[in-house]
């Protein structure tokens, strides 16, 4: 009688145990997706802009600083990024009926060469851009960053480029990404998301 | 004839009956004493000791730094372990396992598929409470409670005092990797700030150290509700959680023209208090527990 009754306990209290050790790791479980839910919607939180003039609307990372520079319609860039900053870039070019796309390439590469330290040309690509269905070209190239702080004790930064172009009611539109080499494929998800539902 | 004295037997004195067990409270004090010792004047003489060390053996003494709450625990808990009359088995298993599981799956959580660090500034005062509550409070307790749940076995349990032992073990073996990563990957910080964060991050590892242990030894000797061990961990995850924003927040320098420096004392201040406070409201909860287990028939 006394060890059935002393069994019965033991049970007890080991099934106690199991359903207390079951709710810890729900808690554990549960913290995780919370703090991954966090996460997506902090780092791919975004805002708008909008530049009627320009005829443009774009989605951007809501934490970058927005700048209207010029030569420029629209830059935003990654002002936290430790380094060389992050950098969406859009411009808009007005071009002839006869101006082709490789043309207006060879020209912004002749007047990078000449302001961008160890400029090249990687690659130029047919790019299709999904949300619109319009057919656009692809350049990727690299520099050295050297307008870096002249007083930080550090190297040069090789920057990677990527310029998608496409005409558009008699204008072509250049839109940019500028990474750090090392990030840029980190970095090019987000920005063929920012061409998707780029508006112009 | 002389009357001869009545001889009694004298009845052992508190002095003579030796506790078999190792005292948890007070090797924890002493710890928290040395670790205090130590720390202190490393983060006020910072600057002098940076300036007369080599850079060959600055990397050494990091590692130095980032290991006293292990070599603290060495001597004055499994040192001490050893000298009892029924010293708890296992600790070193959960230290050493504990450790595994920081290196393994804790840290590279926490860095490289949470990327904590990229977004928590982002986030607002109480979001970077509750993701740090949930981060550093609920996922790292849970697995050094896991830790503990797989590797000592019941009948290692021999009084409430036990569960404390091991969850202290488990977080000495956690705060020892994790200050190691800490130390290793951030070799522009000074020793002074290197120092302060070692005696934040174990104070905080404590707290929830402390509460999982109380926790624990409930669920070995008392009959608490099935949710029990799960509140227990979410109550000392925020309490993580607070006490990480607010060191965070707080000493933070305060904006003038003035060159300012972060009010690290504060820092300081805020952990000890937080601390002392739970050691306060655990070691109640302890006495309250031993004492309604004496008294039930």
């Amino acid at each position: 009688m006394t060890v059935a009754i002393q069994s019965s306990r033991t049970s007890r209290r080991i099934n106690r145990q199991l359903w207390n050790h079951f709710f810890v790791l729900v808690l554990g479980a549960v913290g995780l997706l919370v703090t991954w839910n966090f996460r997506q919607s902090i780092l791919n939180a975004s805002s708008v802009y909008i530049n009627n003039t320009a005829g443009i609307r774009a989605v951007y990372p809501a934490s970058w600083l927005i700048e209207e520079p010029a030569g420029a319609v629209f830059r935003a860039r990654d002002v936290r990024a430790i380094g060389f900053k992050t950098t969406y870039q859009i411009q808009v070019l007005p071009v002839g009926s006869q101006t082709s796309q490789r043309a207006l390439f060879d020209i912004l590469a002749i007047q990078r060469s000449q302001t961008l330290a160890a400029y090249r040309t990687l690659a130029i690509q047919p790019y299709q851009i999904p949300a619109n269905d319009v057919e656009a070209t692809a350049v990727l190239y690299t520099y050295v960053e050297t307008s870096l702080n002249p007083f930080l004790e550090q190297v040069p930064v090789v920057v990677q480029g990527l310029d998608v172009l496409f005409v558009s009611r008699g204008q072509s539109i250049i839109v940019t990404l500028l990474a750090d080499a090392t990030k840029f494929d980190a970095m090019l998800p987000r920005f063929e998301t920012f061409i998707q539902q780029l508006e112009y | 004839m002389t009357a001869s004295r009545p001889q009694f037997i004298r009845p052992p004195s508190d002095e003579e009956i030796r506790y078999p067990y190792r005292r948890v409270w007070r090797s924890l004090l002493l710890e928290w004493l040395f670790l205090l010792i130590l720390v202190l004047p490393l983060w006020l003489a910072e600057g002098w000791i940076q300036n007369i060390l080599l850079e060959a053996v600055l990397p050494a003494v990091r590692i130095v730094i980032a290991s006293i709450p292990l070599v603290l625990w060495l001597i004055f808990s499994l040192s001490a372990e050893r000298l009892a009359l029924q010293p708890r088995r296992h600790l070193v298993l959960v230290a050493v396992i504990s450790a595994l599981v920081a290196n393994a799956v804790g840290y590279p959580l926490l860095t490289r598929v949470l990327t904590l660090n990229d977004w928590i500034a982002q986030a607002t005062l109480f979001e970077q409470i509750l993701v740090r509550t949930l981060t550093f409070g609920v996922i790292q307790e849970a697995l050094k409670y896991l830790v503990i749940y797989y590797l000592v076995p019941l009948d290692a349990y021999r009084t409430r005092l036990d569960a404390l032992a091991y969850t202290l073990a488990g977080s000495v073996g956690y705060i020892t990797v994790i200050l190691w990563h800490f130390a290793l990957a951030q070799p522009a910080l000074s020793l002074g700030f290197l120092a302060l964060d070692v005696f934040i991050v174990t104070h905080y590892h404590w707290i929830g150290s402390l509460f999982l242990g109380y926790g624990m030894a409930q669920l070995q000797f008392d009959r608490p509700f099935v949710f029990w061990l799960a509140g227990i961990i979410a109550i000392s995850s925020t309490l993580i959680g607070l006490l990480m924003t607010l060191t965070g927040t707080f000493s933070n320098s305060a904006l003038g023209i003035p060159v300012s420096s972060p009010r690290t004392w504060l820092m300081l201040l805020l952990s000890v208090a937080f601390l002392l406070l739970v050691i306060l409201i655990v070691s109640f909860l302890f006495n309250v527990a031993e004492r309604a287990e004496k008294e039930t028939p």
